[in-house]
């Protein structure tokens, strides 16, 4: 049985006429597992957590996590999640380790058990050492680290992550990615919420994209990819026209069309491997006469993905 | 100018979007002012004072009789442990007792004794007592006058047996009292010559001056959220000059403390006849300095404090001490020379004097001219200190 | 339990720890009753400054003349032995004049002269005077005269003071009953000798005489010294004699009740500030119920009252010497003041959406209910409306409290007080618990 299961969920805000921020949205989350919700901006990211975090009721449908329902167990369901917001939420005025006693406080941690984990979490964030500054002094990074530090003390058995890199530095980034890897490898489940398509392709176990409030996809990388059957795009600027040697291109074992464009001093080929192809593409342009002056390959990603659903781009 | 304009606009805007805000900036100062104004209604009122009888003699009979007729209190007579109770509860401005003897000393012509009770803080007990004493005075010089004439006439004439004296005197007396030679009568100065002024002449001037201080509020803090919310960093990003920023801020405080003037001094004249409309030109003049006065005021505020709740202390505090030491609680005249003086310091003191001077002693427009000038001298003090505030913080 | 106490904890410290709070909780009382305080002249009652006053005496001018023309009124003259007076009684009008300008009365009445009615009403025109009396033409032939003529002592005012001129009005109006009386007791004996002569040969210079002799022996105070009255605060049976808590007693109490509805919303504005920073959501978040953050808030407004009202009692103790009562009672009305203080302020925050709206909100509350309450005016509340108005509101009920506590009175003689300002508290509470819960379900 899954650690969380989604079954038609729905929101609407201000019904009948209003908003349906989320729409019949199901989907399930092993034990263990790093899934992501991905889509852009509106899509129904937060408002899916919120419920799942029983902060609002949902319209329809029901969640379990841990065997727990969110519409008549929310308590419990609440001692088994840790959740950290998209907007750091934190008390400024007192220090990192007063937050994070306070937070251990209200997840029912007492006594040596909550020193224990202040300490604890406060080393796995690397703050041990500014423990006793006030939040409101620190980085953005150093709010983001306390942030999601608060929201583990109590070791939930499923985080939620809305967004938490939203706003920060390459390097905070990184560490909290990095953070979130390691709590992986600890087995904790993680619920991740984002609109960065390479967050969620590096750490996601399987990804649900998420559009206008509906799942419109779901699987892994590779299958999300293979849903759609894109192929590689292999970009070739060159020195000369190239109408013949595109004919020989179209002939190669692998290669499924080839475009021209720029009259003709630019191509554009779809491939199903490129280290597999581009031997015979180098051979063939050698052999015309053609020098290649630029190479670019885009392997399928989920942004294409998403266009491909969607026709829009996830960053629009 | 457009600019300004459009500043002063949105934060208008804003503030008619907060129904809440400005339901408590603008509807209960006109709710709380209405219902003040019904309670103290012409500002005749009668005290209540309580009154127990031990003695129940003609004197003590005459006593109540007269303070029954009086128009400053009104009697309720109760049994004598009542009395204490009543005063104490706050049901009686005052209590007489007159304790058995009262008449027969009174008619002996020796001292007679009465009891007051009363809270000596409280001001229609003093007013209860002052009359209570007023007419047992009357009383005693009723009685001083019939053995002061009874004496004379039976030394004169040598009569021993002086009964019948005493009492065709105090026939006398009460007869000569009844049409006295001497008469006291009051003239108030001003437009109010012949007319009693209301209390509520003076009370809706100082609550106007609570409610428009409290109103740099509602504007200050309007300042501070664009602060926080970084609207106010982007303008400062636009063509709009500081000048124009502040101009612009401090024009929609003015709007807003204007309006609400406008309302309070509409619900005074039209509701309980204040007379605030006896020269319009010195009553715009001093609005105009007292919208200008709190809405720089505000400004300095806004600029001082970077957080709602600081901001909210701080108006609380100088609205309630400016109104307190400016008579906008209690006048004045019953504080020493020394207190009244310091709250002459206080441009709003000067103005309550103004409107003041303009509802009762026909201020005209030079009258109130030194108090305009002093409201706009602080006025400035503080647009130019907010100001300088405004450029060092809003970098 | 430990999560609520945990939430309570948390933001006490925060809030005493910021420096405008500390401002409005303990600050701001102090300094209004410190104001007030030296308004009124600390323990004692009312301290009037001299009233200024000018007296115009025409009474040596031809009736109906205004002093003009060189017809001045009196300018000093004593008045003895003048036409119309009996040997050995001042004239009326020299009576009048004497007492407001003499010595006995320089603490209330600072008086000078002028020579005419018109100067003397524009000196209270132009505010140079808050009254004017002044003493019409022919005013002593008026007196003493038998043809039945009245005048008039005009008594000119500033309407925009009323005390001082109350002041003056009573001191003319007993001078004037004095003059009536003497009056009176002068007829009195002419109408006696008159009817005691009836049928004899009785002389004219007898009825006179004995007339005269009436008139000095009232100046005199031949009768007795009248009406000798006795004035005092209420006592109650059981209580001890009655303690003056004096004017700044009165209104420190007035201000510990005000401010500690400022000092309640204090804390329970932590409510909207952690919703605008998004802390209130992740407590949802929680296995904190929010019962446990509701009463959390609650305790922290209590205890934050409860400090508040404790330094300012300690403060009015130590500082400006007040006795506040019985421990018994004082403590039964913090603990009730407290209670009512965070119902209400708990109230305004569950219908505020913003810091701006609570702000504007809550103040503008407050001050109405101290201005219905006495607050600001203590007891000076004269009985009758003002009195009932202030029973519609907490403060009122708990002020009233306060003045009996400060009296001496006891637990049981401020029960229903107390009980009645419990019920407020509860009322505030229960609606402010069940907006709050329906905004966070």
């Amino acid at each position: 049985m899954s650690i969380v299961e989604v079954d038609d969920l729905r929101k609407q805000y201000d019904p009948p006429k209003g908003v349906l921020a989320v729409d019949d949205v199901s989907f399930s989350i092993e034990k263990g597992e790093i899934f992501s919700l991905l889509g852009p901006n509106g899509a129904g990211k937060s408002t899916t957590i919120s419920m799942l975090s029983c902060l609002l009721r949902p319209s329809g449908g029901d969640a379990r996590i841990c065997d727990h329902s969110i519409g008549s167990d929310s308590q419990a369901v609440k001692e088994s999640i840790g959740v950290v917001p998209q907007d750091i939420a934190l008390y400024g005025d007192m220090s990192a380790r007063e937050n994070l006693h306070f937070w251990g406080v209200m997840y029912g941690l007492t006594g040596d058990e909550l020193a224990r984990r202040v300490d604890e979490v406060l080393e796995l964030i690397t703050l041990t050492e500014r423990q006793k500054d006030r939040v409101d002094k620190f980085s953005g990074g150093m709010k983001r680290r306390v942030n999601i530090g608060a929201a583990l003390l109590h070791k939930p058995q499923v985080l939620y992550l809305d967004e938490p890199t939203v706003g920060i530095d390459p390097q905070s980034r990184r560490a909290i990615l990095d953070g979130i890897l390691e709590l992986r490898e600890q087995g904790m489940t993680i619920l991740y919420t984002t609109h960065y398509m390479a967050e969620a392709q590096e750490l996601s176990d399987r990804i649900g994209i998420i559009d206008h409030g509906k799942l419109i996809a779901l699987g892994t990388h590779e299958e999300l990819v293979k849903l759609v059957g894109e192929k590689t795009e292999v970009h070739l600027g060159v020195d000369k026209h190239l109408h013949e040697v595109a004919e020989t291109w179209r002939g190669i074992a692998g290669v499924g069309s080839a475009d021209l464009e720029d009259e003709g001093m630019l191509a554009s080929l779809l491939v199903d491997d490129a280290n597999a192809v581009l031997p015979a593409i180098f051979l063939a342009a050698e052999t015309a006469g053609v020098r290649i002056t630029s190479l670019n390959v885009v392997e399928p990603n989920l942004e294409t993905v998403f266009l491909h659903l969607t026709g829009r781009a996830l960053r629009e | 100018m457009r600019r300004i304009w459009a500043l002063a606009d949105k934060d208008l805007l804003q503030t008619r979007r907060d129904k809440l805000a400005g339901l408590f900036t603008i509807i209960m100062p006109i709710a709380f002012t209405l219902f003040l104004g019904l309670i103290i209604g012409t500002g005749e009122q009668a005290y209540p004072l309580v009154l127990a009888d031990q003695d129940k003699g003609d004197a003590a009979r005459e006593l109540v009789r007269g303070l029954r007729g009086s128009e400053v209190v009104s009697v309720e007579v109760v049994g004598v442990k009542e009395v204490d109770e009543r005063v104490d509860n706050g049901q009686a401005a005052a209590g007489l007792i007159i304790p058995k003897g009262y008449s027969e000393a009174v008619a002996a012509g020796r001292p007679a004794e009465l009891t007051v009770v009363r809270d000596a803080g409280s001001s229609g007990a003093q007013t209860a007592e002052q009359e209570v004493r007023t007419l047992a005075g009357q009383q005693a010089v009723q009685t001083r006058a019939a053995t002061a004439a009874t004496e004379a006439v039976a030394q004169a004439y040598g009569i021993e047996n002086a009964d019948r004296l005493r009492r065709d005197a105090a026939q006398a007396v009460a007869q000569s009292l009844s049409a006295p030679a001497v008469t006291v009568g009051t003239v108030q100065s001003g437009s109010s010559g012949g007319e009693v002024p209301s209390g509520f002449d003076l009370t809706s001037t100082g609550m106007i001056i609570n409610f428009v201080l409290f109103s740099t509020m509602t504007a200050g803090v309007a300042l501070i959220m664009e602060r926080r919310s970084g609207t106010l960093q982007r303008l400062l990003t636009t063509r709009a000059s500081r000048g124009e920023l502040i101009g612009g801020k401090v024009l929609g405080m003015f709007i807003l403390t204007f309006i609400q003037q406008i309302l309070l001094i509409g619900i005074g004249a039209l509701a309980f006849g204040v007379d605030y409309f006896n020269d319009p030109a010195a009553l715009l003049l001093v609005m105009i300095s007292l919208s200008a006065l709190v809405s720089c005021l505000g400004l300095l505020l806004a600029t001082l404090f970077g957080s709602e709740q600081a901001l909210i202390a701080a108006t609380v505090l100088i609205s309630m001490a400016w109104a307190a030491m400016s008579g906008g609680w209690f006048p004045l005249e019953i504080t020493g020379p020394t207190f009244s003086a310091i709250g002459h310091v206080w441009p709003t003191a000067w103005i309550l004097d103004a409107m003041r001077g303009i509802i009762l002693k026909d201020y005209g427009v030079v009258d109130v001219l030194p108090a305009v000038g002093y409201a706009f001298a602080w006025a400035a003090g503080f647009f130019l200190i907010g100001v300088w505030r405004f450029r060092s913080t809003e970098k | 339990m430990r999560r609520v106490l945990a939430i309570a904890w948390k933001d006490l410290r925060s809030i005493y720890r910021q420096p405008s709070a500390l401002a409005t909780m303990l600050a701001a009382p102090l300094g209004v009753a410190l104001i007030l305080g030296l308004a009124f002249g600390g323990q004692g009652s009312f301290q009037l400054q001299p009233v200024t006053t000018v007296v115009a005496d025409l009474s040596a001018a031809p009736a109906g003349t205004d002093g003009a023309d060189g017809a001045d009124g009196a300018d000093g003259a004593d008045g003895a032995d003048s036409a119309g007076a009996p040997d050995g009684v001042q004239r009326s009008s020299a009576v009048l004049v004497d007492v407001l300008t003499g010595k006995e009365l320089d603490d209330l009445i600072d008086a000078t002269r002028v020579k005419t009615a018109a100067a003397a009403r524009r000196a209270v025109d132009d505010g140079e005077a808050a009254v004017a009396v002044i003493i019409p033409a022919g005013f002593d032939d008026a007196v003493s005269g038998t043809g039945g003529a009245q005048t008039q002592v005009e008594v000119y005012t500033d309407p925009t003071q009323q005390i001082g001129p109350a002041v003056v009005e009573g001191v003319v109006r007993q001078v004037v009953v004095e003059i009536n009386g003497a009056r009176a007791a002068a007829t009195a004996a002419a109408r006696l000798g008159t009817v005691a002569t009836i049928g004899t040969a009785g002389d004219i210079e007898t009825i006179k005489a004995a007339a005269e002799d009436a008139a000095r022996r009232f100046v005199a105070g031949g009768g007795g010294e009248g009406v000798v009255i006795e004035a005092r605060a209420p006592s109650l049976p059981g209580s001890a004699a009655s303690n003056d808590p004096g004017i700044t007693g009165i209104v420190l109490a007035g201000q510990l009740v005000l401010f500690t509805f400022f000092g309640a919303s204090i804390a329970a504005r932590t409510i909207l500030v952690e919703q605008e920073e998004g802390t209130l959501a992740r407590l949802f978040t929680t296995p904190t119920t929010r019962g446990s953050v509701l009463g959390g808030k609650f305790l922290l407004a209590y205890l934050t009252v409860l400090v508040q009202s404790i330094v300012i009692l300690l403060v009015g103790w130590l500082a400006f010497q007040i006795d506040w009562g019985s421990f018994a009672p004082v403590a039964v009305l913090v603990l009730t003041g407290c209670a009512v203080a965070c119902g209400l302020a708990m109230l305004i925050g569950a219908f505020s959406r913003t810091l701006a709206q609570e702000g504007a909100i809550g103040s503008g509350i407050f001050l109405v209910l101290a201005l219905l309450g006495g607050n600001f005016t203590g007891s000076f509340a004269s009985g009758g409306v003002a009195s009932t108005v202030s029973r519609l509101v907490p403060n009122g009920w708990l002020l009233a409290a306060w003045d009996t506590a400060m009296r001496g009175g006891t637990v049981a003689d401020i029960a229903l007080n107390v009980l009645v300002a419990l019920a407020f508290a509860a009322v505030f509470f229960v609606v402010a618990a069940v907006v709050l819960r329906r905004r966070f379900a």
